[in-house]
């Protein structure tokens, strides 16, 4: 038994496939691809496949990945060439790769945020208040928490959580470069700090896009 | 390809799967190339369309031409609908993400009596005006197929064409009729005119209908060249016909996430309460070799982990021990699992309940449909008590803890007895497991008891029969509930008055197309789900028309009088169900079709030999 390393994208409108319905799609997907995997022992055996680091739903990603089990003797170039065409639309596959990294070891993510403003002067605007927000540490979101079985909001200080911030303004478009805590114990999605510094700002973007670039480990290293 | 104005919705609503589409094995064609845009529309959610077999066949069937492109359409639950409306966007199409009124055809499946305002909110979302005779251009033209189009008088005001019978040849006539028509730039009427001469093509605004003093219906009389009758269509051999080698794999999970491959159409049976058991006559089997094949494929191509062999009686299948073993020698392999719904208490037999054994349990269902024996000779369910009890300790036997048995109330004749009945009954099933000597220790059993009220159907031998009205139902309910005294018994019951609604609209005629115009403006959708149904409204409309839905459910009808849906022909003489009705008064009941041919004409439809009715 070994384990191997899928990339792939997850891109377009694949970006709306919540984390459990990409589990079910990927297992589909490696059922037709006729690989021999490790399977479950259970009551209801099933592809043992296991992801170092959901996905929020409604953000892109050049670099996903999951890992499988797979038996001796299947190459990382044959997982390769049978998943390719297995793939469903916007989960388009990169290579396979033993892992190099262990998930434990996730610690940021990096991303690429696109605004749509209505003018030039309003994405101006954001981007000075984004800068402001971010120099000042002070910004806070909103976050889903559970409190024993509960589900409540809970507030998540993000001063800590910001790193390499970056906003450029084309047109009236703004792009912002920035990494987030990533993985265990506080994971931030890009989504939530837009959403915090909306929270103070009088205009607003009219269309928003979030892409996740790669996965990073202690020093800023690229996850592989 | 979703536009930013959809995105931005998107992020507000529940389940943003349900409208993106990009599923794998969903089909892109370049909308330049083809002749024909079809949108198939599913009248209710995502999840319970893509698990519709109807629609999986015929979107296979219409992308295999390279002439049209057909794409898929639900309806957008209330949270996204409310969206929509707010920023004007148009229902669309989930492959192209295109207006649906720009399409070709749009084709309404209709299953369910109660997803008719669905198809009027549908199409209002999609900018199109919801009268048939308000929609003035050639195109789109509006289609409806499905088993509740046998009496589509209802919606007549609403659709320009229904499909009576099986899609699978009509669909692509249809489909090169339009297309000639496009090209010639004809008007809609003369394309309707044409299509009405096809086998299995019903125009409603082409039918006049005039009514007696009394409210029903006096005479109907067809304009415009179209048939006396309408003929359904039937497809002869089912190993050559089409089927789908691959199905969409949705993302988000749909009722049912399976392989379904069908092993006949048609039923034996008779069951005088049962549509489908009529409409779909004759008997047509496919062969366990071309089963097992197209089970093969479509595994293959989409991943699935079960297979779901469908038919209205799976154990009646002829090959049904050659299929699974053929089934068996690839599907343990591959850790695929069978599942066999609808089976028959009477031919349950040990080798089937053997063999299903070995793979995972899934829930074994017995239809048992009446309490006694008197009942269910009147009903023709030919089955026994026996014979139930005997197919529970078999189950029992081979490691089953539960069963679930299917019962109606409100059958014609049905007195108190025959409603408790149904709680001995259930009473016995349970006690079969406590006398199984093998049976796993420090478990019990679940018995349960799904509870239906019937509903008269056209085209069945109770058509004429008067549905038990809200309060009758109510108080057998509470009588049923009132004689379980064991709490391994649990009921599932239909709310009365979706089932009082159910039965207004099967055998209604086109005036009550007013009713559900009214319904709709009134905010009615999504009729058949708990949460969004509103029957105060429904009697409003009713109310504002000046309809009494009582005279279509709650009237008994005498064997002269005229039917709404007289001017169909599923193959089957009104004749022979009024003799069927006799024979139910008297409680006689008549063999399967393998044990006796009893002249239901049906095979004539595919050119085969019938005993003519004496």
């Amino acid at each position: 038994m070994n384990s191997l390393r899928i990339w792939f994208k997850k891109v377009g409108r694949a970006k709306y496939i919540s984390h459990l319905d990409l589990m079910r799609s990927m297992t589909k997907a490696i059922k037709r691809s006729g690989l021999k995997v490790w399977y479950t022992e259970g009551f209801n055996p099933h592809a043992y496949i296991t992801f170092p680091l959901p996905l929020s739903l409604g953000i892109e990603s050049e670099s996903e990945c999951v890992d499988i089990r797979v038996e001796d003797g299947v190459t990382a170039w044959e997982v390769k060439e049978r998943m390719f065409d297995q793939m469903p639309e916007g989960l388009d596959l990169i290579s396979v790769e033993e892992p190099f990294c262990n998930a434990k070891e996730i610690r940021y993510g990096r991303y690429v945020i696109t605004l749509d403003f209505e003018n030039g002067n309003q994405a101006e605007e954001f981007a000075s208040l984004s800068q402001k927000l971010v120099d000042e540490k002070n910004l806070v979101c909103e976050k889903k928490g559970k409190k024993g079985h509960k589900k409540v909001m809970k507030e998540v200080p993000l001063g800590e959580h910001i790193f390499n911030f970056k906003a450029e303004v084309k047109d009236n478009v703004l792009v912002i470069n920035v990494d987030l805590s990533a993985g265990n114990p506080v994971n931030i999605a890009p989504n939530l700090l837009i959403g915090a510094i909306e929270k103070q700002s009088e205009t607003l973007p009219i269309y928003k896009k979030y892409e996740k670039k790669c996965l990073l480990t202690e020093n800023f290293g690229i996850f592989r | 390809m979703l536009s930013k104005e959809i995105e931005n919705i998107l992020q507000f609503v529940q389940k943003p799967g349900r409208y993106t589409g990009g599923e794998f094995n969903s089909i892109i064609k370049d909308k330049d190339k083809v002749d024909i845009r079809y949108a198939f529309c599913f009248p209710d959610t995502y999840e319970i369309g893509m698990s519709h077999l109807g629609m999986k066949i015929l979107y296979s069937l219409v992308n295999e031409r390279e002439d049209a492109w057909c794409e898929r359409v639900f309806a957008p639950w209330t949270d996204m609908e409310e969206e929509m409306r707010k920023n004007n966007i148009p229902l669309y199409a989930l492959e192209s993400s295109d207006p649906v009124k720009d399409f070709d055809l749009i084709g309404f499946t209709m299953q369910y009596e109660l997803s008719y305002t669905n198809v009027l909110n549908m199409l209002d979302l999609a900018g199109l005006p919801v009268y048939a005779k308000d929609r003035k251009d050639l195109t789109p033209i509006v289609v409806a197929g499905g088993s509740c189009v046998c009496n589509a008088e209802p919606i007549a005001d609403f659709v320009d064409i229904t499909l009576p019978g099986e899609g699978e040849e009509v669909t692509n006539e249809l489909i090169d009729l339009l297309k000639i028509h496009k090209q010639k730039g004809s008007t809609k009427e003369e394309f309707l005119k044409e299509a009405a001469k096809i086998e299995g093509v019903y125009v409603p605004a082409f039918y006049n209908v005039s009514y007696n003093e009394d409210g029903t219906i006096k005479e109907v009389k067809p304009t415009n060249g179209a048939p006396e009758k309408v003929k359904k269509r039937v497809v002869k051999n089912l190993d050559t016909m089409f089927a789908p080698k691959e199905f969409i794999v949705p993302f988000i999970e749909p009722v049912h996430d399976r392989t379904v491959v069908e092993i006949f159409r048609g039923c034996i049976r008779g069951c005088r309460f049962c549509q489908a058991g009529f409409l779909y006559r004759p008997i047509r089997e496919k062969s366990p070799e071309v089963v097992n094949e197209q089970c093969k494929a479509i595994c293959k191509n989409t991943g699935y982990e079960e297979i779901s062999l469908c038919s209205l009686s799976t154990s009646d299948y002829t090959g049904l021990e050659d299929l699974l073993e053929k089934l068996f020698d690839w599907t343990l392999d591959e850790k695929i699992n069978i599942s066999l719904p609808s089976l028959r208490a009477d031919n349950f037999s040990s080798s089937i309940a053997e063999k299903l054994a070995k793979i995972r349990k899934s829930g074994l269902t017995f239809a048992a449909e009446a309490g006694t024996q008197r009942l269910r000779d009147v009903i023709n369910k030919n089955v026994t008590e026996e014979e139930i009890l005997s197919s529970s300790r078999k189950a029992f036997m081979k490691g089953w803890t539960g069963v679930k048995l299917y019962f109606m109330i409100g059958l014609p004749t049905e007195t108190d007895e025959d409603v408790t009945a149904i709680a001995d009954l259930s009473q016995n099933v349970v006690n079969e497991f406590y006398n199984n000597p093998d049976k796993p220790k420090g478990r019990g059993v679940n018995v349960n008891i799904s509870v239906a009220s019937f509903v008269p159907k056209p085209f069945t031998p109770f058509q004429w029969e008067a549905q038990d009205d809200i309060k009758t139902i109510e108080y057998k309910q509470e009588l049923l509930k009132n004689s379980v005294k064991t709490k391994k018994i649990n009921i599932g019951w239909n709310d009365p008055k979706m089932s009082f609604l159910e039965g207004v609209f099967a055998r209604g005629d086109r005036r009550l197309s007013q009713v559900i115009y009214n319904a709709y403006k009134l905010g009615c959708k999504f009729d058949s789900w708990d949460d969004q149904f509103d029957f105060d409204k429904w009697m409003q409309a009713f109310e504002q028309v000046g309809l009494d839905p009582a005279f279509y459910a709650n009237r008994k009808r005498s064997f002269d009088e005229v039917f709404p849906w007289d001017h169909m022909d599923y193959g089957i003489p009104k004749k022979f169900f009024e003799k069927e009705n006799k024979k139910a008064y008297e409680g006689v009941t008549t063999p399967n079709c393998r044990e006796k041919c009893n002249g239901c004409s049906a095979n004539k439809l595919c050119g085969g030999e019938c005993h003519e009715l004496a």
